[in-house]
């Protein structure tokens, strides 16, 4: 490690706290989010343990609507939304790109302020006593009949999207005009078309969440009745609002997740991804195409029969990008020199998770079955597949992945490779009976049910205790590292791309001499020897 | 002078008061079922002359217009989708 | 007066075609931010044609359009000084801004003078709201957005008159020249869009219904 680099740049607290230096910032922001992990894992904890009894044993059912809201709410816009591109994104995608920082340097700063005050705001209203509207504040019940915190609630997210949109105004434009000379688009490594897609959704998406937020808000205040029957209003208004967000929100928690997955399924099977291109566009595909499909959240809502036509089809052709680089992926493999380190056991997790989770989705874009399996633990487990199978998992492998570059330090090999088999084994028993319950008709949202499905919930629950265990271990043993592990050097992995040219850590302003690109990204020579990009 | 404005800033200006007129008469006029689709089409090309002239557009290249237009685009697919909904229910 | 360029850009050129490009990102959001709103409102007037059409006739055009004029003529200035700080003529310029600012000021004072009149007729959802006729339902509801859309826009003109008078303080203390300028031009974006929702708005809530 060199003396001098962005983390001793200057010790003081302040320093930190009024950093523009977006390395520091993605600091800043893995701290909060492992903060509000745990928040949303204590819930989930709660409810795997309140489910494990066929009867209401430990909550009140309004205590449960509570801690499903508070889960929801936490883990989607407080921990999934951000993941990746506020930690990862921020450090990396300068770094990917030879630029000394993103565009906005101070926006990025201001991003994180915004997210903290969210969260607070949020956090707040889960202390004070809750909300009980699911994360899905559906009206009129959150608008007139809720007694939970949903302004409150309502005011967090608002300021928390904020933050997303930021982010995403960064990246958009560092990407197209920060990069190095030499770096024409075919030549940006697919961690960046990923992430440039996301921020695509985060930037025309999230406005409209934060109108619908504002509605919900004036309505439960002032009482306008924009979603009430009883004034002319249609709830499903609020559906369509909502959705038309929360369904590309999905696609901003898995895109990112599969820059990675591209990342590391190249450098440990020292090969280039096979179909760049494919794989680069469908990225841009399913950001596109995946703010045609929200009605299919709808499909028993009342809307008109025609609508669920149209939107069950645009699903079934928003998996076709997916599934594009599922293949993609899995060619990418097959003649490779593939090694098992701990981020790809993460990157190979995700593959098969993120399949079935994406196959399962097919079933709910079909308008016949939705019906019998809506609102069942049917959904519950096929979006636990793709968010927690897919995109936690991609995290946990671009966070092994990037370590030594972020922190300097190797983590230990061994104890990252047990935890994630045991992540992979923990999350396998926790829901693949939810898939079993849902067809046997459980329902979501429940936590009194029929003594028959006891046996799957039980089984669930075990799982979920595991998987506890397992998302505890990288805490200490990457903490461990940060003070004992090896020192780390430029480039560990023996990868191509711009970051890995830099020291471990690198210093403040990255590159002392903007790299001059040369070659497109992960070229491996037979030998497994890799071309960096700007040899 | 250096200060006076450029004509075509001139001109556009006149023309929006223009358009603006030509909006509130034609509200008042009864063409029955073309006077929303009107009304519309007057907002569009006040738009377009303040994005394209004030705004500067017609001078720049086409990655800013796409930016530009990019957000009235993906509105008028939220308007699409919903509208597949409002449009085909059954009546009451 | 930053004539280098911030540390992570080659040069000022770079440097102000980033603001730009940042600030049309920006106002993307912003189209869709009001979108939701006018997502509402064509579905309820779709839905309550003749109530909306009632309940539009009820709004102050005159006012309306007064206001429209105002900002267009904003606008203007706002174009205009733009385009001569681009020449170094930026004391004229910071004298257009500040007459945007005024206007601006002055639209907020009749919207103001607006909502005073509407209240007064009952018209405000939630405070004595009264229509007569058998469209008070729909009018409700188109009263409701009335007032949401224009405050949330209102909202966005003071941000918009704040941001023009900061500008145009700095131009006349000589910050901008031929050379840097970026903020003038990424304030004077800002300010039309907020002039563009209002064009839209303007269409939908002071014109329909006027032909009965």
């Amino acid at each position: 490690m060199t003396e001098r680099n962005y983390l001793t740049e200057d010790t003081r607290i302040i320093s930190w706290l009024f950093t523009t230096d977006h390395k520091r910032i993605a600091i800043l922001f893995f701290a909060a989010i492992t903060l509000f992990f745990f928040v949303g894992g204590a819930a989930a904890t709660m409810i795997r343990l309140e489910l494990v009894s066929p009867q209401g044993r430990f909550v009140t059912s309004d205590v449960y609507n509570r801690l499903f809201t508070i889960h929801g709410v936490v883990m989607v816009w407080f921990f999934l939304i951000p993941s990746i591109p506020s930690t990862l994104g921020n450090f990396i995608v300068p770094l990917m790109i030879g630029a000394r920082d993103l565009a906005f340097p101070r926006l990025n700063l201001t991003s994180f302020y915004l997210f903290m005050l969210g969260g607070c705001v949020t956090l707040y209203a889960v202390f004070a006593g809750g909300v009980d509207t699911g994360w899905t504040f559906y009206a009129p019940f959150s608008t007139m009949y809720s007694n939970g915190h949903v302004v409150l609630a309502a005011v967090g997210v608002f300021i928390a999207g904020f933050s997303s949109i930021l982010t995403g105004l960064n990246f958009i434009v560092t990407i197209h005009r920060l990069r190095a000379p030499g770096l024409t688009w075919y030549r940006l490594p697919l961690f960046l078309w990923s992430l440039y897609a996301t921020s695509v959704i985060l930037v025309l998406a999230t406005p409209v969440l934060a109108m619908t937020l504002l509605l919900v808000a004036l309505d439960r205040v002032f009482g306008v009745g924009i979603f009430d029957p009883d004034r002319g209003g249609d709830p499903l208004l609020f559906q369509h609002l909502f959705w038309f967000y929360s369904h590309p929100a999905v696609y901003i928690m898995i895109l990112p997740g599969m820059g990675v997955v591209s990342e590391l399924v190249a450098v440990f099977s020292r090969k280039a991804v096979f179909g760049y291109k494919f794989v680069a566009w469908s990225a841009i595909a399913i950001a596109v195409v995946g703010f045609f499909v929200w009605g299919h959240h709808m499909f028993v809502s009342g809307q008109s029969v025609f609508a669920g036509l149209v939107f069950s089809f645009m699903s079934f052709i928003v998996a076709v990008p997916s599934a594009i680089k599922v293949f993609n992926w899995t060619a990418t493999l097959h003649k490779g020199w593939v090694r098992f380190d701990a981020p790809m056991l993460y990157a190979l997790a995700f593959i098969g998770l993120f399949t079935m989770g994406g196959l399962t989705g097919l079933f709910l874009a079909c308008l016949a079955y939705d019906v019998y399996v809506t609102d069942t633990y049917f959904v519950i487990a096929h979006f636990h597949y793709i968010m927690v199978g897919g995109m936690v998992t991609a995290y946990f492998g671009g966070l092994h992945y990037w370590w030594p570059k972020i922190t300097g330090r190797m983590y230990p090999e061994y104890w990252a490779r047990a935890a994630a088999i045991l992540i992979f084994f923990g999350f396998n028993l926790t829901f693949f009976p939810q898939f079993i319950l849902g067809v046997l008709g459980m329902p979501r949202r429940y936590h009194v049910y029929p003594p028959e499905f006891q046996v799957w919930h039980v089984l669930s629950s075990a799982g979920a205790s595991i998987l506890a265990i397992a998302y505890l271990l990288p805490l200490f043993y990457l903490i461990w590292s940060m003070f004992y592990g090896a020192r780390a050097p430029a480039n560990p992995w023996g990868a191509t791309g711009l970051e890995w040219l830099t020291p471990s850590p690198p210093p403040k302003h990255n590159f002392e001499t903007t790299p001059a690109v040369t070659r497109p990204p992960y070229e491996y020579t037979l030998g497994g020897e890799a071309r960096p990009q700007n040899a | 002078m250096s200060w006076y404005p450029p004509r075509a800033l001139v001109f556009s200006w006149l023309g929006l008061l223009g358009l603006l007129g030509l909006t509130v008469f034609t509200a008042y006029q009864s063409l029955g079922a073309f006077n929303t689709p009107i009304a519309l089409a007057i907002a569009s090309c006040k738009a377009l002359l303040i994005a394209a002239v004030f705004m500067e557009l017609r001078e720049h290249n086409a990655l800013t217009i796409a930016f530009a237009s990019a957000g009235f685009f993906w509105l008028a697919i939220m308007l699409w989708l919903a509208f597949s909904d409002y449009s085909t229910r059954p009546a009451l | 007066m930053p004539e280098t360029p911030a540390f992570q850009f080659v040069d000022l050129r770079q440097q102000h075609e980033v603001a730009q490009l940042g600030m049309w990102v920006f106002l993307a959001t912003e189209v869709l931010f009001f979108g939701g709103l006018i997502l509402g409102y064509s579905v309820y007037r779709f839905m309550y044609p003749e109530g909306f059409a009632d309940a539009a006739r009820h709004t102050q055009i005159a006012i309306g359009s007064a206001n429209t004029a105002i900002l267009l003529t904003s606008s203007f200035f706002v174009a205009w000084a733009v385009s001569i700080v681009r020449l170094g003529a930026d004391r004229v310029a910071a004298i257009l801004l500040a007459a945007a600012a005024a206007l601006g000021c002055v639209f907020l004072v009749l919207k103001g003078i607006e909502y005073k009149v509407e209240y007064d007729e009952h018209l405000v959802p939630g405070y004595f709201f009264t229509f007569g006729g058998p469209n008070a339902t729909s009018a409700w509801l188109f009263f409701s957005f009335y007032f949401v859309a224009t405050a949330i826009h209102a909202l966005h003109v003071a941000i918009g008159i704040m941001v023009l008078i900061f500008i145009a303080l700095k131009a006349r203390c000589g910050a901008y020249s031929a050379r840097y300028h970026a903020p003038v031009t990424v304030a004077g974006l800002y300010w039309h869009f907020v002039d563009l929702v209002w064009v839209f708005l303007f269409a939908l809530i002071y014109l329909p219904g006027r032909t009965s």
